[in-house]
């Protein structure tokens, strides 16, 4: 008897398991490498307004995972998704250069600075982050923050610093900035120093912050969104944006694309579209994200500058790209793991 | 006679069946793989099997970690299932599973348990100074420290293996040597060696699992090989190179394997008699209370601690309601996918041991050696071969549903049921069957009535470990989860990113009890069934 | 002297009584044989005695020594100096003839040189010289039980305890076995304690039968004893092989049953009365000539060991019968009481 009814459960679930798969017509998929803390409630909201049913797949941070990107790229001959939402600039082109998106010249694209934006519609910037220098309040007199980048291999924060593993993440950007404004030579002797200097490499931006305000050390580099959680926590550290006097820092807009022949491309427009509004980065802004509207309309709230008001660094996006690939198998070494 | 012709011919066909869905569950998406590799190759991809000299590094680190791990979980996981199952310990029927909780984690998340005590600014520093953080934090950050909350992290897996071959252990043999020894020589000269087996099976497996793991040494800065397979996925994207460098790790194993295959020779002590009549249990005498206070000290340390730790962490009431609003379909995913995947993975795995013990030396070896693959595959390796496998218009009703995620379950977890079963089968004699066999009794009839019951505890922790494992797994859900189906690990790994912690730290707990309340439930449903079949 | 004395010994399992005033002395030197059906506490009796449960009420002594009582253990198993044979042999599988018997040896710390020297007796005494270094799964049946013998025998105990050691093996095997235990036994002067449902085997074997049923000891004494002077119902038709009959007291001497009417002692009977006959076979002639009281046709012949059983179908059953002579099967014939039977009263 109990035999009977368990086989039937199990016939049940099966069937049910199946019938959940099939696809609606009001549909939308989105793979997005934002915080899924942040993203979600943008999602949301675009499902409410609209009724069109949004299936996210979140990402984890830098080193949880091998993320969505991988997926995309394993997926291209069968796409299922329809928009794929970056939180970096530089992911998008090399999905770009796989044949993986599809231009889409969204009206709202109009509103984006040409900066921030590619020429035939592949990817469009929104709402940046910037690279930022976390400190251990308690641990760092004011008068002593650090301002540059070059203040990792600077002799006094010998073995105090932290910076996430450049191989992932905006890590990643970041190196690829210095080495594009520096040239090859100058950028990897700093990186020798860096080592010779006991920076401490940590597993990802969210990390550096967690051993900042555990005061593991005493300061490193992490994104504008990480410091701000952390700031929103009341946890004991400040937050500066870097060489605001020199190459400036690193400014880093999240990026959207539509999927070549993905399943909705009708709705995947409308989401675009939405994604690329000022309600869309005033949302961001006023989240714990703090991310910093592109364009105009957006209001901000008290502690998120607008991106005009920074000294950014001077970077072509796609060059960084190009960049980033040609100094892996350098960056690989240094960090160990050949 | 037609009877016997009939009776053969729904067993071959339910055994050439099962091997027929290992392989098109586990075997055809890596071949899928491998062969759109070979297609695409270019010189340069085998440039990069070349490993330079800071690579054999890596991978000796990784072999020397593995080993001390399988040592320390061996020795421990054989400690505690010896205490709990032949012992007057107290309350062991209440520590067995709580000494389970450390396995329901994933293991990064014990990690950051363990960070929350020891950091620099943990509760240790808090209540006792901040110079002893200096220490933990120091301790931790280490080999040591990976290598002890690896440690805390396994044991459980030999613990259930050792648990569960005692309690096999037919009385008989022990009652005979027990007219001439007291009980701690019996359960050192007859019953370690009839379960030696099982113990070994609970090294292999906590080895694999080591050299699989990277998001622990990762955190707490203890280099290893596998870090290599996961930087081709996430910094170069390159799916092909991070296959290839799987290999040296799958080597390691198969070389393991020869190992065990070698030394063990394939004797299996098995004594079946009359079934095990009320679980003899070795008293403790005057060392009852000593030692069940350090059963109890042990699991505070092991369990408990993580999870105050947590919980501190957690701070309010109202992190478990952030936590809950938004997971209550991940929860469900989870307990789902997990209770089904179990249960085919230990039906699916009955008729491969059943296949394996039954045939001849090489058929065995070469199905055993594919499961022990699968289960060491890199499961985000694993998770792309399900989609350039599965990822087509036809196949879209599997694709697009958690059957997926079901699929890749049971290709990686079901050598846990293969091999467990395949020790307790090993110890039925064949008599059983032929008996059935001359009594015209039909291939169902005689799984449901004989082999099932004889069975019956290594199919409960077949299942059992199981539920856990597909429970608790992040890589391959996290790889093929249908956007909307995410399960809870999933989940809470992508919500981690800036999420506060103790949001974080919630639903960590929330996995945890959910795993604990899923287990007790099973564990209590099928105690009264064997309470009722008692002498 | 009394080697084993049990005394008011009651076993529970759990709520279910399985054993209910045990009383029982064991000789030293003697075979003692409990016998009786499967399920009847016989071998949960020999457990208490070896020590592996504890009687719940009740003394259990050995040689003189309180072991057991009253719900606890007193003297573990390893310290009681008792051997014992397991039903299923319970031999392991990890130690070949020679390691089993040498294990066995230094765990109750006979000095190394002693060991070989008592290993090579036994061995010999138990014809397993051709098989030291086999593993168990190695052995035959017969060897397996030899083993197991060997390994109960070799400590020199002062008990045995045997648990239906033979129930696996075949009549020839079982008959040389029982040969070598009782030339053992002889010799060695063993006490042993034999549990067995085979009535053959424990008449072979036994100085004294104690007869089992549900838990409670119908009799004590020895072969010639129960088996000519069964004590309760349940013995007499126990052993042997019988016949029970329903019938009623017609007049004094004579009792009516639905095969046939039969002269027997009805004293202290009234008429009328329903009682049940107890026949051995032996006391139920196969008459050729007409003599018998009961009519019936020869269905068949089993040959045992000792003469020809006779099946012989008398209306709608079968009374098992002897007869002098050789009879065909299918023969009308008629069955004779040789011995006037035992009467029961039947209760409804």
């Amino acid at each position: 008897m109990k035999q009977i009814l368990l086989g039937g459960l199990v016939v049940i679930l099966v069937v049910g398991l199946l019938s959940c798969g099939r696809r609606g017509d009001q549909e939308v998929v989105i793979y997005t490498s934002e915080d899924q803390v942040f993203s979600e409630a943008i999602l949301k909201a675009f499902q409410a307004k609209t009724g069109i049913t949004v299936k996210a797949a979140y990402d984890t941070e830098e080193t949880k995972s091998t993320g969505v990107v991988n997926r995309l790229i394993a997926e291209k001959n069968n796409p299922q998704a329809d928009v794929f939402w970056s939180n970096d600039p530089v992911r998008p082109i090399v999905l770009q250069k796989l044949g993986i998106l599809a231009a889409y010249q969204s009206p709202n694209r109009e509103r984006i600075p040409n900066q921030y934006r590619d020429q035939e519609g592949y990817w469009t910037g929104f709402s940046a982050r910037a690279r930022v220098i976390v400190y251990n309040n308690s641990l760092v007199k004011p008068e002593d923050v650090p301002r540059s980048v070059v203040d990792l291999v600077s002799p006094r924060w010998k073995g105090k610093a932290a910076f996430a593993n450049p191989l992932f993440g905006t890590s990643t950007l970041h190196a690829a900035a210095l080495f594009g404004i520096w040239g090859e030579e100058r950028a990897k002797s700093f990186f020798e120093q860096m080592k010779q200097n006991g920076v401490r490499i940590a597993t990802s931006n969210g990390e550096v912050r967690d051993l900042v305000a555990a005061g593991e050390v005493a300061w490193g580099f992490a994104d504008t969104d990480d410091a701000h959680v952390a700031l929103a926590q009341k946890k004991p550290v400040g937050a500066v944006y870097p060489d605001q006097e020199g190459v400036g820092t690193l400014i880093m807009p999240s990026m959207i694309s539509m999927i070549k022949g993905g399943p909705h491309p009708e709705n995947a427009k409308k989401l675009v579209d939405y994604l690329l509004s000022a309600e869309v980065e005033e949302k961001l802004a006023f989240s714990p994200a703090a991310q910093m509207p592109l364009g105009p309309g957006a209001k901000t709230p008290e502690g998120v500058p607008a991106v005009t008001s920074l000294r950014g660094m001077n970077v072509d996006y796609v060059n960084v790209a190009e960049m980033m690939e040609k100094i892996q198998p350098f960056l690989s070494t240094w960090v160990g793991y050949r | 006679m037609n009877a016997a012709k009939t009776f053969l011919r729904t067993r071959e066909i339910s055994l050439t069946g099962s091997l027929l869905a290992l392989l098109v569950i586990g075997v055809a998406p890596i071949a899928w793989m491998v062969a759109s590799i070979l297609a695409s190759a270019k010189p340069s991809d085998l440039l990069s099997l070349i490993i330079t000299v800071r690579q054999w590094h890596l991978l000796g680190n990784t072999i020397v970690l593995a080993f001390l791990v399988a040592i320390f979980t061996t020795l421990l996981g054989t400690l505690l299932g010896f205490l709990l199952a032949k012992t007057d310990v107290l309350f062991k029927n209440f520590f067995y599973p709580i000494l389970m909780v450390p396995l329901f984690f994933p293991p990064y998340i014990l990690a950051l348990a363990w960070f929350y005590l020891l950091g620099k600014k943990g509760l240790i520093a808090y209540l006792i100074g901040a110079r002893f953080g200096d220490l933990s934090s120091s301790f931790l950050f280490s080999f040591s420290g990976t290598i002890y909350v690896l440690t805390l992290a396994y044991y459980p897996v030999t613990m259930i293996l050792a648990y569960t071959f005692v309690r096999a252990i037919d009385s008989s043999s022990e009652e005979a040597a027990r007219l001439f020894l007291s009980w701690p020589k019996v359960m050192a000269r007859i019953d370690l060696p009839l379960i030696a087996p099982g113990i070994f099976l609970g090294g292999l497996f906590t080895c694999i699992l080591t050299i699989s793991e990277l998001g622990v040494p990762l955190f707490l800065r203890y280099d290893v090989f596998t870090v290599q397979v996961f930087t081709q996925f996430a910094a170069f994207y390159d799916y092909r190179a991070a296959v290839i460098f799987s290999i040296p790790l799958l080597m390691l194993i198969l070389v393991m394997l020869l190992v065990e295959r070698f030394s063990l020779r394939d004797q299996f002590f098995g004594v079946v008699g009359r079934k095990a009549r009320s679980e003899a249990s070795a008293p403790l005498g005057r060392f009852r209370i000593p030692i069940s206070g350090l059963v109890f000290t042990f699991a505070s340390l092991a369990v408990l601690l993580p999870i105050c730790a947590l919980f501190i962490t957690s701070r309010s009431f109202s992190s478990y309601l952030e936590a809950i609003s938004g997971s209550g379909q991940s929860i469900t995913n989870s307990l789902l996918d997990a209770a089904l995947a179990a249960t085919a993975i230990t039906v699916l795995g009955f008729f491969l041991a059943y296949l394996v013990e039954r045939s001849r030396r090489t058929r065995r070896n070469g199905i055993d050696s594919l499961l022990i693959l699968l289960f060491a595959v890199p499961g985000t390796v694993l998770g792309v071969g399900l989609i350039l496998l599965w990822n087509h218009a036809a196949t879209a009703f599997l694709y697009r549903t958690s059957l997926v995620i079901l699929l890749g379950y049971t290709a990686k977890y079901t050598v846990l049921a293969t091999r467990i079963q395949g020790i307790a089968l090993r110890q039925v004699p064949k008599s059983y069957e032929e008996a059935s066999r001359l009594a015209r009794v039909r291939w169902g009839t005689e799984i449901i009535r004989i082999h099932i019951p004889t069975l019956r505890k290594a199919l409960m922790a077949s299942w059992l470990i199981a539920f856990i494992f597909c429970l608790r797994d992040l890589d391959t859900a996290i790889t093929v989860s249908p956007p909307g189906s995410e399960t809870l690990p999933v989940r809470i790994y992508t919500l981690m990113a800036n999420s506060p912690d103790p949001v974080v730290a919630a639903l960590s707990l929330i996995l945890v009890l959910i795993t604990l309340a899923a287990l007790t439930a099973t564990l209590l449903l099928f105690r009264k069934e064997s309470v009722a079949t008692a002498p | 002297m009394k080697i084993i004395e049990v005394q008011d010994l009651f076993f529970s399992y759990g709520t279910k009584p399985i054993l209910e005033e045990i009383c029982l002395k064991v000789e030293q030197g003697k075979i003692t044989v409990l016998l009786g059906h499967s399920g009847c506490g016989k071998s949960t009796l020999l457990r208490l005695i070896a020590g592996f449960e504890a009687p719940t009420k009740g003394v259990i002594r050995i040689g003189g020594q309180v072991v057991s009582q009253d719900g606890q253990i007193i003297v573990p198993p390893d310290q009681r100096e008792v051997g014992m044979v397991f039903q299923d042999l319970a031999l392991w599988p990890h130690m070949t003839v020679t390691e089993t018997l040498d294990f066995v040896l230094r765990s109750v710390g006979c000095p190394a040189g002693e060991r070989s020297e008592r290993i090579e007796g036994m061995l010999a005494k138990a014809s397993l010289r051709s098989v030291v270094r086999a593993y168990p799964s190695q052995l035959s049946g017969g060897q397996q039980q030899l083993l197991a013998l060997a390994r109960a025998m070799i400590t020199n105990p002062r008990l045995i305890l045997m648990d239906e050691p033979l129930s696996s093996l075949d009549v020839s095997l079982r008959e040389r076995f029982i040969e070598t235990l009782l030339r053992l036994a002889k010799h060695e002067q063993l006490s042993l304690l034999y549990v067995t449902h085979d009535q053959a085997e424990a008449f072979t074997m036994a100085d004294c039968v104690v007869v089992m049923n549900r838990g409670r000891i119908e009799q004590i004494g020895t072969p010639d004893e129960v088996y000519h002077h069964p004590a309760t119902e349940f013995v007499q038709s126990f052993i042997g092989i019988t016949n029970v009959l329903e019938g009623m007291v017609v007049t004094d001497g004579q009792v009516k049953m639905s095969c046939g009417t039969i002269r027997c002692d009805t004293s202290g009977l009234k008429t009328g009365e329903k009682v049940r006959l107890v026949l051995r076979a032996e006391e139920l002639q196969v008459e050729q000539d007409g003599n018998g009281e009961i009519t019936g046709i020869v269905e068949r012949k089993v040959y045992t060991g000792v003469g020809i059983l006779y099946l012989v179908d008398v209306g709608g059953r079968f009374l098992k019968a002897r007869s002098l002579g050789d009879v065909q099967r299918g023969r009308h014939v008629t069955l004779k009481v040789i011995r006037s039977p035992r009467l029961n009263r039947v209760w409804d």
